[in-house]
C-alpha cells in the first residue's frame, strides 16, 4: 500500500508539518458555510445581564439554517427597540424566540409584523436560551422602560417552563431567584468571532470536553455502573415524559409574580410538542394536556391568558403535511419551530389581539385582562 | 474501550512509548499482552476470565494434538476445542435467542414465562476471537500449523487489543510468525498507521456516526416516511454499515502498524462487486475466507455436485447470519445472501454465453445494479429489529410510497461522497487514494479528517455497530 522508503524523520516531520498547514487552511475555508459562528456578548446595564453584542450577525447550522442579526437589548429582527413608534407586543421566551435556527424575516416577532402590521402593530422577540416564565418576572420591569409593549406573550415550549427547577425556582417554600444568563468563555469570544476562528473553537472543545460536552475521562477498569441503570430510569427527553404538577400554590404564586410585574395583559403561548413522529407513528395528543388546562385554569384567575396551540399545529401539519417543529438537517416534527412554527404562533398573537380589540374578548380565558 | 475514545489515545501513547523504550522483543510482547487484557477488561474484568479460559484450553489442545500421532486422539481433542469454544459462544450468543423463540413459540402454548431467564451479557468480541482460536486449533489440526509453544505468544495471538472485539479475524498462520520475529518501530509504519487509523476515525466518526441518526430515525418508524425518505435511509445504512466497520478495521490495522504487527485488509470496495459472488471477495474478507476455509470446504464445498454445492452455500451464510446476531432477522439476512449466491453458481454457466456478446459497460452496470439491489434488500432485514419493521421498510421502497418526506443533506451528501469514492478506484486516478509518506497530501488528508472529524462531531453514544456481534 504504501510505496515510499523509510524518511528521516527531519523531511518526515517537516512534511507532516506542511501538511497540517495546508488541513488547517482547506479546513477553514470548506467549513465555513457549514459552522455555527461563535456568539459574543456584553453586559447590558440597561437590563442587567449579558446580551448578544449589537449589531453581530450570528450563523447557525447545526439545527436549522438562520442568520440573526442582534439589536440593542438582546433583542433580535429590531436595531433598536427604543426607536420603534407605534403599538408593540412583547413575546418572550427561550431558544424559541430566540430562534437562531430560522433567518430574521421568519422569526415570530418579524411575522407577527408582516401578519398585523396593517394596524401598526410590531412584534418583538425577547428570547434567550434557557429562559423560563420565572426569568421573565425579573427582566418585565427592566423591558418595559426600554418600550412600551401593549401586552406581553409568554411562549411555553413545554409546560416545565413554568414548573420549580430547582435554579430559579423553587418549591416548598416557593421562591424565585433571578439567575444570571451565562456563557462560557466570554473573553475569547469577541476574539473567535473577529477572526472568523469558530471551526477550531469546536474543534478544541470536542478534544477537550468530548462530543457531548461532558467527558469524563475513565481508566478504571469497568464494568461501570450506570446511574438509573436497573432502577427503572426514564430515558429521553423531557417531551417523552408527562409532566408532573407541584402543589396547585406553587403555580399560584409564580403566576403572582408574573402579575404583579405589569399592568400590561400577560397570556402564554402553549406549543407543546405535537405533532410529532414517535413510534412508528404520526402522535397528534399532547401528553401533557390536562395539565396545561390545569395552568390554564390557574392562570385565568389571575387574568393571564392561555393560548393553547396544540390545535393548530396539529391541524397545521394534517392539511400542509409539514410539521411546525424541526428541520431538514434533524427529525421532521422534533426541535424548534421552523417558520411554519413561528407562522403560526404569530397568528395565534394576531388573532387574540384582534378578539382582545373586541369587547369582552382576549385570550379565551375568562377574566383575562 | 472504543478506538475513538480518549482512553483508548492515552493507552496506545503509553504502549508506544513503552515500545520506544523497550528494544527486546519478549518484554515488548509483555507490554502488549498486558495493554491487551487491559484493553479488555476496560470493558469488564469479569469477563477476562472467560477469555483466559478459552485461551488455556486452546494452547493446551494445540500441544496435546501436535504431541501425538493417534488420529483418535487428535480428533478428540479437536472436538474437545470446538465444543469447549462453540459452547461457549452458544450460551453467551444465543442463550437469550433460543430463550426467547422457544417463548415466542410455545411460551403462550404452555402457559409459560421464560423472560425471566434471558440475563445473559454477550461478552464483547467473542464472536471474533472464538472464530480465531477456533482456526489456531484446525489448523494445528490439519498439520498446517505448529503448535503455539509459548503461552504468552499464543494469548497475545487471541488477545492482541487491535482486532480483540471487532476484528479483522486474524489467522494464526499470518500472526503467531510475527511475534517471533523483532518488529521495529519506523517513523514510516507510524505515519502509515497514523493515516489508516485517522481515515478509519474520519469514516466512523465523521460519515457513519453523523447518518446514523438519520438511519435510526426513519428505522424507527418506516410506516410514517415516504418512499424516497426510505430509499435514501436504506442506502444510507448501507455507507453506515459500511464506514462503520470499514472504519473499524481501518484503525485496527492502522494501529497494528504502528506498533509494528500486520494485519490483512477486510474490505476491498465491496459495492463496486458485480456479483453477490464477488460481493463476497470484497465484504469483511477475513470472515468470509474463515467461512470458506473451516466451513464450506469441511462441508465439501462444490465437490459433491451442484445439488450438494447450493446446499453448503446456504448453510454456510445461515451460520454467517447467525454469526452476526442472534436474532431470525439476521437468518434471513443469509438466507438471502446464500440463496443468490447458489442462484448465481446455478445460473452463470446458462448466462454467460449470452451475454457474452454485450458491451462491457453494460454487463458491469447490470451486473452492478442487480448486487446493489441484493445488498440493499439483505441489509434491510440485518438492520431492522423485527420482522415487522423489514416488512414496512420494503413496502415504502417498493409498493407504498406516501409519507413523510425527509432528505437530510448530510446523510445525501455522505451517501454520494462514499459513492464517489469507491468510484473513483475504476479510474485512472485511483492511485490517489494510495497514501504517501513522502508527500504533503498525505499528511494534508490526514489532518484535513482530525479537523473534521473534531469540528462536526455525532452527538450521543454510537458505538461500532460490529460490536453486538
Amino acid at each position: 500500500m504504501f510505496t515510499e522508503h523509510d524518511a528521516p524523520p527531519r523531511a518526515f516531520a517537516v512534511r507532516w508539518l506542511a501538511g497540517l498547514c495546508l488541513a488547517t487552511l482547506l479546513a477553514a475555508l470548506l467549513t465555513a458555510p457549514f459552522t455555527d459562528s461563535v456568539v459574543p456578548y456584553v453586559n447590558d446595564p440597561a437590563v442587567l445581564g449579558l446580551v448578544p453584542v449589537p449589531g453581530h450577525v450570528h450563523r447557525q447550522r447545526a439545527e436549522g439554517w438562520g442568520d440573526s442579526r442582534f439589536g440593542r437589548f438582546g433583542v433580535s429582527v429590531h436595531d433598536d427597540v427604543t426607536a420603534l413608534r407605534g403599538p408593540t407586543v412583547a413575546i418572550w421566551g427561550d431558544s424559541y424566540v430566540e430562534a437562531w435556527q430560522v433567518d430574521d424575516p421568519d422569526k415570530v416577532a418579524a411575522q407577527v409584523t408582516a401578519l398585523c402590521g396593517a394596524d401598526g402593530l410590531t412584534g418583538v422577540g425577547v428570547g434567550q436560551s434557557g429562559r423560563a416564565a420565572a426569568d421573565v418576572v425579573f427582566l418585565l420591569p427592566r423591558y418595559e422602560k426600554l418600550f412600551s409593549p401593549e401586552a406581553h406573550y409568554i411562549v411555553l415550549p413545554h409546560l416545565s417552563d413554568v414548573l420549580p427547577d430547582g435554579l430559579r425556582f423553587f418549591d416548598d417554600p416557593p421562591r424565585l431567584v433571578e439567575v444570571p444568563f451565562t456563557a462560557g468563555s466570554l473573553g475569547l469570544r469577541p476574539i473567535l468571532e473577529r477572526f472568523h476562528l469558530q471551526l477550531f473553537w469546536r474543534a478544541a472543545r470536542t478534544a477537550v470536553n468530548g462530543a457531548d460536552g461532558n467527558r469524563v475521562v475513565r481508566l478504571r477498569p469497568g464494568p461501570v455502573k450506570r446511574p438509573g441503570a436497573g432502577a427503572g430510569g426514564l430515558g429521553g427527553t423531557k417531551y417523552d415524559r408527562p409532566v408532573v404538577l407541584p402543589s396547585d400554590a406553587t403555580l399560584e404564586y409564580l403566576l403572582a409574580a408574573l402579575d404583579a410585574a405589569t399592568e400590561r395583559p400577560l397570556v402564554f403561548i402553549y406549543t407543546p410538542a405535537v405533532p410529532r413522529i414517535r413510534a412508528n407513528a404520526v402522535e397528534t395528543q399532547d401528553q401533557d394536556a390536562a395539565a396545561a388546562r390545569h395552568v390554564a385554569a390557574l392562570a385565568a384567575r389571575r387574568g393571564i391568558g392561555f393560548l393553547d396551540l396544540s390545535a393548530a399545529f396539529v391541524r397545521a401539519y394534517q392539511q400542509t403535511g409539514e410539521f411546525p417543529r424541526g428541520f431538514h438537517n434533524g427529525v421532521p416534527g422534533s426541535g424548534h419551530w421552523n417558520a411554519l412554527g413561528h407562522r403560526l404562533v404569530a397568528e395565534a398573537i394576531c388573532a387574540d389581539r384582534a378578539d382582545r380589540a373586541r369587547p369582552g374578548g382576549g385570550s379565551s380565558a375568562p377574566g383575562a385582562r | 474501550m472504543l478506538f475513538n475514545q480518549i482512553e483508548f489515545l492515552i493507552l496506545f501513547a503509553a504502549v508506544f512509548g513503552l515500545l520506544v523504550v523497550i528494544r527486546a522483543n519478549g518484554p515488548r510482547k509483555l507490554v502488549l499482552l498486558a495493554a491487551s487484557l487491559y484493553f479488555y477488561a476496560y470493558w469488564d474484568w469479569r469477563f477476562l476470565g472467560l477469555l483466559a479460559f478459552g485461551t488455556v484450553i486452546d494452547y493446551v489442545v494445540a500441544l496435546a494434538m501436535e504431541a501425538t500421532d493417534d488420529a483418535r486422539r487428535r480428533k478428540r481433542l479437536l472436538l474437545f476445542s470446538l465444543v469447549t469454544n462453540l459452547g461457549l459462544l452458544g450460551f453467551f450468543k444465543y442463550f437469550n435467542f433460543f430463550i426467547e423463540s422457544f417463548q415466542a413459540a410455545f411460551g403462550g402454548l404452555l402457559g409459560l414465562n421464560l423472560q425471566t431467564l434471558t440475563w445473559i451479557i454477550l461478552p464483547v468480541g467473542i464472536s471474533f476471537y472464538t472464530f480465531q482460536t477456533l482456526s489456531y486449533t484446525i489448523d494445528v489440526y490439519r498439520r498446517e500449523l505448529p503448535a503455539c509453544r509459548r503461552f504468552t505468544d499464543f494469548a497475545l495471538f487471541v488477545s492482541f487489543f487491535p482486532q480483540l472485539v471487532a476484528g479483522p479475524i486474524v489467522r494464526a498462520h499470518d500472526f503467531l510468525p510475527q511475534l517471533t520475529q523483532d518488529r521495529p518501530l519506523s517513523w514510516r509504519r507510524a505515519g502509515e498507521g497514523f493515516a489508516l487509523f485517522s481515515f478509519g476515525l474520519f469514516k466512523k466518526v465523521f460519515i457513519a456516526d453523523r447518518i446514523a441518526g438519520f438511519v435510526d430515525g426513519v428505522f424507527a418508524s418506516p410506516d410514517v416516511y415516504g418512499g424516497l425518505t426510505v430509499w435514501i435511509a436504506v442506502f444510507a445504512y448501507a455507507v453506515q454499515i459500511y464506514c462503520d466497520f470499514s472504519g473499524y478495521s481501518d484503525m485496527a490495522i492502522g494501529t497494528a502498524r504502528a506498533l509494528g504487527y500486520d494485519f490483512c485488509v477486510n474490505f476491498d470496495h465491496p459495492y463496486l462487486s458485480r456479483s453477490i459472488t464477488e460481493f463476497w471477495r470484497r465484504w469483511h474478507m477475513s470472515l468470509s475466507t474463515w467461512l470458506r476455509d473451516y466451513l464450506y470446504i469441511p462441508l465439501g464445498g462444490n465437490r459433491r455436485g451442484p445439488g450438494r454445492t447450493y446446499v453448503n452455500l446456504m448453510l454456510t451464510m445461515l451460520l454467517g447470519g447467525l454469526w452476526h446476531g442472534a436474532a431470525w432477522t439476521f437468518v434471513v439476512w443469509g438466507f438471502i445472501h446464500g440463496g443468490v449466491l447458489a442462484l448465481e453458481r446455478w445460473l452463470r454457466p446458462a448466462l454467460a454465453p449470452r451475454t457474452a456478446a454485450w458491451p462491457a459497460v453494460a454487463r458491469a452496470l447490470l451486473g452492478w445494479a442487480y448486487t446493489l439491489l441484493v445488498v440493499l434488500v439483505a441489509w434491510v432485514f440485518f438492520r431492522a429489529p423485527d420482522f415487522g419493521t423489514a416488512a414496512a421498510v420494503l413496502r415504502r421502497m417498493f409498493v407504498d410510497f406516501d409519507g413523510v418526506l425527509w432528505v437530510q443533506p448530510f446523510t445525501v451528501f455522505a451517501v454520494l461522497l462514499m459513492a464517489a469514492i469507491q468510484a473513483l478506484q475504476l479510474t485512472p486516478l485511483a492511485h490517489l487514494r494510495q497514501p504517501r509518506m513522502l508527500s504533503v497530501v498525505t499528511p494534508a488528508v490526514v489532518f484535513l479528517c482530525w479537523w473534521l472529524v473534531l469540528a462536526f462531531p455525532a452527538t450521543g453514544f454510537t458505538p461500532f455497530i460490529y460490536f453486538q456481534f
